[in-house]
């Protein structure tokens, strides 16, 4: 078992196999640096939790794909993107410091995939930014490409 | 933070980054009017050019498009790569946003590279288009003289090195079969220049095909018949055998298959398509239908 520790003092603690799938850890415990409990001054408790749940489920992805789990685990990743903006936010920078690559992956293409078809207004709102071009500066974007502001798929609801 | 751009909560700009490069270009146009951080992120080359690789290393190929000139009605019709492999039956064509279209000339693609496509038309003209972002470029003509000029067979491919787009054309002259000579195009420089050849009366016919920074033809003359490349970033040229069909006098083509060079072979109505490994020679595998 290796004990992470967050950055509001909450120790947990993970088996071995779930936790190597963070390159980071994975290259303390190589380098003998995980004796003790191992401090993660940029995650907080409601994250790290987040991230272990993760970890866990995703313990042997080898193995899933032999006993044909991968539906189960494609439903657990749905489930588990299911967030709001801030909390999702956390995920991606905790998955980046503790380089998890798979679940980088799974959360920005979750963020990309709300994103996508969202009106520029809706984009603002959801992520509470405050608009800096001027009109002129966004007309003249618009007539370089008017037909990417025009189209069926474009989404101005905020959720 | 100095490059935070996101207000809540504070997101740095690799992780932006990441984000933005798995969105498709349409939207990403549209998000350039989001805020200035942003239009300045999405419009730099190294954002474009991450954009790029992500997008192109998608395993489930959501953004590759697969697209079909025809030829008689002079229209260009593209599919979703990813519906045609998974859901064939909800695939849909659209029209692509063909911008060339009003200059009422009969147009032909040439071949692509990074989603640029390469469009030449019955007067020589040479366009590069970018579908993604419905734009094109008219080059420069290749020929300082032109009126001896009979033909022109092009190719185009990527300098990774320099990060240019460059079209390399043989021209042929009036009158003089053996006579031809080679230019090539730089984008970065919007202007042609002539390059020589290794050797002497290289004979082409279809456009050249773009593997792994070389560009590739079979030239067929009289006496010989091999295949020629030339490395875009050195610009040089090198020639190598071609795989033995057997006897006959049969057509040859060349292919791209995944990221090898592919030979296809019409020998009297039986086909054969020959996939060779980036170092020639090596993993040679026939097919015969």
């Amino acid at each position: 078992m290796v004990k992470l520790k967050s950055n509001d003092d909450k120790e947990f603690e993970v088996e071995e196999a779930a936790v190597i799938q963070s390159e980071m850890i994975k290259n303390m415990i190589e380098d003998g640096c995980a004796t003790s409990v191992i401090p993660l001054p940029n995650i907080d408790s409601k994250t790290l939790i987040k991230v272990i749940e993760y970890l866990n489920k995703h313990i042997n992805m080898g193995k899933a794909a032999e006993t044909g789990e991968e539906d189960d685990l494609k439903e657990f990743d749905e489930q588990f993107v299911n967030m709001g903006w801030e909390e999702l936010f956390d995920v991606i920078m905790a998955a980046n410091y503790l380089n998890i690559h798979e679940l980088m992956e799974l959360c920005c293409q979750s963020a990309a995939d709300r994103l996508k078809n969202k009106s520029v207004r809706a984009v603002r709102e959801m992520l509470k930014i405050t608009n800096d071009l001027t009109e002129e500066e966004e007309q003249e974007i618009i007539n370089d490409a008017p037909w990417a502001f025009e189209g069926p798929e474009i989404d101005d609801t905020v959720n | 933070m100095e490059h935070s751009i996101l207000k809540i909560p504070t997101l740095p700009l690799e992780l932006i980054i990441e984000i933005l490069s798995r969105i498709p270009v349409k939207s990403l146009l549209k998000f350039t009017c989001v805020l200035k951080s942003w239009l300045d992120l999405i419009s730099s080359p190294d954002f474009i050019k991450s954009h790029l690789e992500v997008s192109a290393n998608n395993k489930d190929n959501t953004h590759h498009r697969l697209m079909l000139c025809y030829c008689n009605d002079d229209n260009f019709k593209d599919w979703s790569l990813s519906s045609l492999l998974y859901e064939p039956d909800k695939a849909e064509e659209s029209d692509s946003n063909y911008p060339i279209k009003n200059l009422k000339k009969s147009y032909h693609s040439m071949d692509s590279v990074n989603g640029l496509i390469c469009l030449v038309n019955e007067s020589d003209d040479l366009y590069l288009w970018n579908p993604s972002i419905r734009k094109y470029k008219k080059l420069p003509d290749s020929t300082i003289n032109s009126t001896d000029v009979s033909h022109s067979v092009y190719g185009v491919g990527y300098d990774k090195f320099h990060d240019n787009y460059k079209v390399v054309g043989h021209t042929y002259y009036l009158g003089y079969l053996r006579d031809v000579d080679a230019q090539i195009y730089s984008l970065k420089s919007d202007s042609w220049r002539s390059i020589s050849y290794l050797l002497n009366g290289v004979t082409i016919n279809r456009p050249g095909r773009f593997v792994d920074g070389n560009l590739y033809w079979v030239n067929s003359n009289s006496t010989e018949r091999n295949i020629i490349y030339i490395d875009l970033v050195y610009e040089k040229w090198e020639k190598m055998e071609l795989p033995s069909f057997g006897e006959g006098d049969n057509d040859l083509w060349l292919g791209v298959l995944g990221s090898d060079l592919s030979v296809c072979i019409d020998n009297e109505g039986k086909h054969a398509s020959v996939t060779m490994g980036n170092h020639i020679g090596k993993e040679i595998h026939i097919h015969i239908h």
